[in-house]
């Protein structure tokens, strides 16, 4: 995947799968590496550190699970109205980009 | 390499708290560890388990790099702005200026620099030893003070040139001092206050510093060049009394300060404090 375009998405990527449940850090890096089938050339350091911009923007917080030494994500006010913002944002994106598409092939 | 070792040489290169510190070394050290679980029963030796766990981690240069920008991305720009300031200053006042200052001066300078360069690194250290780093920071002002004693041989634009670089490295030493206090002050009650609080308190913390330090520096000066005279006891006493008020506003000073960060109501009266001092020394400095 282009570097730049991801830069773009990754805020997005993260929060909207901390949006779906609140998870510790390595859960969250983890289950983004999966589901991208290693399409994602990016280290789970900076993804690590990217949850920690994040959470210094105040869009996430976090807690520590007290048996397992691990401090677990979930999105605040603030991180949800941001990534409903994005989203609408993308889909309106993608939606010109498709009809965009649309246009051309109708056009051929 | 062990994963607490690895931890810390990426944690080193952060500006962060002891909290923080202890926060992401023990939430990072669970994860690396639970991953080389991971591979160990994929059947992988311990060596290879650790070999690919760092791998998938990242280089301990670039994970420090993107912690320590999404942390504090202010202090990194900072170290590199003082350091090539440094640099600028001692290039240009060695080279410009008629008489010029001594050769130990700008190797003192060109030192500073390439620490402050390797701050950028190691900056794990100025959050845990602020007070080093602010003896640091006052080593810079001390040779920028000697600079200054050079300048006023230069005439013209060269002269304009040279107070406008002498500005922009007074800046950058300001700059780097304020940083740690404004985005990861090690003071609890400072830590506690709103962002616009904290700006406004280091503002006010700053500029009654420079001034009555300055004022007090001033007199000091004026008794040492003027004012002592081996021959005559009475008239150096006499001098020396002239010390009293600056030291006494110094010594208020600093006890507000100290004050301030004993308990968080302290920290108004402190505002109020310092600005009757400041009142108090451009009234005596007009009169």
């Amino acid at each position: 995947m282009d570097k730049e375009q991801l830069r773009g998405s990754l805020d997005l990527l993260v929060l909207s799968r901390i949006l779906q449940q609140q998870n510790y850090g390595g859960g969250i890096i983890q289950d983004i590496l999966r589901d991208s089938n290693e399409q994602l050339e990016i280290s789970e350091g900076s993804l690590y550190s990217l949850l920690k911009r994040l959470e210094k923007k105040q869009l996430i917080v976090s807690h520590w699970e007290s048996t397992q030494r691990r401090k677990y994500y979930q999105l605040t006010k603030k991180g949800m109205f941001y990534v409903e913002q994005k989203l609408a944002d993308w889909r309106l994106l993608n939606q010109l980009i498709e009809s965009a598409i649309g246009e051309d092939k109708h056009d051929d | 390499m062990t994963i607490e070792s690895y931890v810390q040489q990426i944690l080193q290169r952060v500006e962060i708290s002891k909290r923080q510190h202890y926060d992401l070394t023990t939430e990072m050290t669970t994860y690396l560890e639970e991953k080389k679980q991971h591979y160990k029963q994929q059947g992988l030796s311990e060596e290879a388990a650790l070999e690919r766990t760092f791998r998938d981690f990242g280089e301990i240069e670039a994970v420090g790099k993107s912690l320590s920008t999404a942390l504090f991305p202010q202090r990194r720009w900072a170290l590199w702005y003082l350091a090539f300031a440094a640099v600028v200053y001692a290039v240009l006042v060695g080279t410009v200026v008629a008489v010029k200052p001594p050769l130990i001066w700008s190797i003192l300078l060109c030192v500073s620099a390439l620490i402050s360069i390797a701050f950028i690194r190691k900056q794990f250290y100025i959050a845990h030893y602020r007070g080093l780093f602010l003896l640091f920071c006052s080593m810079h002002i001390v040779l920028w003070a000697i600079g200054i004693l050079y300048l006023d041989q230069a005439q013209g634009i060269v002269l304009f040139m040279l107070r406008g670089c002498s500005i922009l490295y007074l800046g950058a030493i300001i700059y780097n001092i304020c940083l740690g206090a404004l985005y990861q002050p090690i003071i609890q009650q400072y830590e506690a206050l709103s962002f616009k609080k904290r700006t406004f308190t280091i503002m006010i913390n700053a500029i009654s510093g420079i001034v009555i330090i300055s004022y007090f520096l001033l007199f000091v000066a004026g008794v040492w060049f003027f004012g002592i005279d081996s021959t005559n006891l009475t008239y150096t006493l006499e001098s020396l009394q002239m010390l009293v008020i600056p030291t006494t506003m110094l010594c208020c000073w600093f006890a507000v300060i100290m004050a301030s960060k004993l308990h968080r109501y302290m920290i108004p009266v402190s505002w109020v404090i310092q600005l009757a001092l400041l009142c108090a020394v451009v009234i005596r400095f007009y009169s």
